[in-house]
This record gives structure tokens, sequence and C-alpha cells, in this order.
């Protein structure tokens, strides 16, 4: 447990309404506690659950281990972003580390056929964004999970294969490997209506 | 070519993450249990901030805090986590939609429609 101590910054006056609430936060206001959850739950909630597909049933949890490192760390927020995507930083950190996890863990990255074709992503139906974005989390749902993490953190997280291998311990190619299985599975799933 | 394919499969995933606006609410259950937990961490290294303090702060308080506000005690007994042996949080906690309706509970309010 990080000790928790107001820094300077937040412990004198500041009009930033981010900062205020930080330093109400960090000053164990209880009903400025509930308040930081309530504006900022939501959002994390929305960004784990997008990103942890096909894995609903650990979304409460990391959402809680967010809001936990989320105070932890305020001490050191100095309002150089807002609370909101600052917090969202830690979300998208505790998220990249479940990935590593599930990735880590998952023992076959040297089996399968690796003659899959290259897949492009599905762009031939007319979607709007909405339906677009429903398509594709209902796809991700019915992954496996080592195709949804590897994708999402690619292509959602804008993780380079080379950051994935090395967050990994794996090559490069693997990865890439890995990609091409995961996109040739998700273009099947699209085309069978997710 | 992979990278062309690369660039396809990124906006893609760009165009696909649209945030879905019923989803802009986390369930009242997880905010009531995120609220216990932090008040749990917060406990760990000392107390929480008086009630007084935070009404104070222009706060609303629920009726068991404001009673233990103007009651002749000294500050330390307004400094208690008083929602951990309240009804309320562990409705909050159990249920999505938890029958507390308390003025100035931060429960109550996450289960407001």
């Amino acid at each position: 447990m990080i000790p928790v101590r107001i820094p300077a910054p937040l412990a004198g006056v500041d009009s930033h309404p981010d900062m205020e609430l930080a330093a109400a936060v960090l000053r164990k206001d209880r009903k400025a506690t509930a308040e930081f959850v309530a504006r900022y739950s939501g959002p994390v909630h929305a960004f784990v659950r997008s990103r942890l597909l096909p894995r609903a049933d650990l979304v409460e949890d990391l959402v809680q281990e967010v809001f936990v490192a989320a105070w932890q760390y305020l001490p050191g927020y100095r309002g150089g972003s807002a609370l909101g995507s600052w917090i969202l930083g830690i979300a998208r950190h505790k998220v990249e580390d479940h990935y590593r996890r599930r990735l880590r863990e998952w023992d076959q990255w040297e089996e399968g056929d690796d003659a899959v074709d290259d897949a492009a992503p599905p762009v031939d139906e007319q979607l709007d964004r909405r339906k677009l974005s429903e398509k594709a989390r209902s796809v991700l749902a019915g992954m496996p999970e080592h195709y949804s993490a590897v994708l999402l953190w690619r292509y959602w997280e804008d993780r380079s294969s080379k950051e994935i291998a090395e967050s990994t311990g794996r090559t490069g190619k693997a990865v890439e490997r890995l990609l091409a299985r995961a996109r040739d599975n998700f273009e099947r799933r699209w085309r069978d209506g997710g | 070519m992979a990278d062309e394919l690369d660039n396809l499969w990124r906006e893609f995933a760009a165009a696909a993450d649209e945030e879905d606006p019923a989803s802009a609410q986390a369930p009242a259950r997880l905010q009531s249990r995120i609220l216990s937990r932090l008040n749990l961490e917060q406990t760990k290294d000392g107390p929480l901030a008086s009630v007084s303090e935070s009404k104070a702060a222009g706060r609303e308080l629920c009726v068991f805090e404001e009673i233990m506000r103007i009651a002749p005690v000294g500050e330390a007994l307004r400094k208690p986590n008083y929602c951990r042996v309240c009804h309320a949080r562990v409705l909050a906690e159990a249920m999505e939609e938890a029958p507390i309706w308390w003025a100035g509970c931060p429960y109550a309010q996450f289960h407001k429609p």
C-alpha cells in the first residue's frame, strides 16, 4: 500500500474542480469519495467491459481494482489531465495486465494451422457505428479468450506486435501467427452472423 | 501488405469502438461495492474525515450522520465509517434495485433510477 499523503499542489487552494475532488478524496471525505465513484465508475466500467470480452465475469473485480489503484496513486495526481482521463489510464494498464496474464497462461502458441489466410476486417456490410460496435462486441464475446485478447490488445488498444511480444515473452513472429489466426477466426464468426 | 492489413484492422477497431450509451452508468451494486472498498482502504491508516468536515464542505449527510454531527460527542465519534453497520450498504451491495431511499445516503444515490 502506497502511503497516502496530500501533496503540496493538492493541499492548497485550487479552483480546478477535478483537483478539488481529488483533494477531498485524499482528505478521506466520505461524500467526496462517493462522488468520485459515482462520477467515474460508469466510464471505467464501460471501458473495462468492452476490453475484457468474452470474460464478463471478471469485469466487476477489475473495475474495483482500478478504483483501489486510483486511491493508491491519487497523491500523485497533479491535474495534468482530467481526472476521468487519468483514471481511464489506470484502467488501461489494468486491462493490459489482464491481456498479459491471459496470453502468458496460454500454452498453445506453437500449435494450430499457420497457413491461415490473412483476413481483412469485415467492411463489406453497411452498418452504422452503433451496429458495427454491437456486432464486433458480439463476435469478440464468442471468440476463444486468447484470440479476443490479442485482437483487442493489438487493434483496440493499438499496441504493436513487438510490444505484445515483449510483454508476453514471445517472439514477434509467434504474436503475428496468433494475430493471423485471431483475425481469421473473427472474420469467420462475423460472416456467420456473430 | 501486412502494414496495410494492420491499418485496416486498426480503422475497423476504431470504428467499432463506439461506447454504448446504455453502459454510461455502472451497475448500482458495483458502485456500492467500490465505495465500500474505497472506504475500507481509506481507513487502513486512520479514520475518515469527520461528518462535520463533510458538512462544512457543503456535502449532504444522511440522517444518522447528521445525528452524530449535532450530538454532544467528541470529534473522534464523528469519524467512524457508520456505513459499515448500516443496512442500506448491505442492501445496496447485494441488490441492483435496493429499497433504500435515505436522503444524503450515497448508496441510495447510486440506486436512484
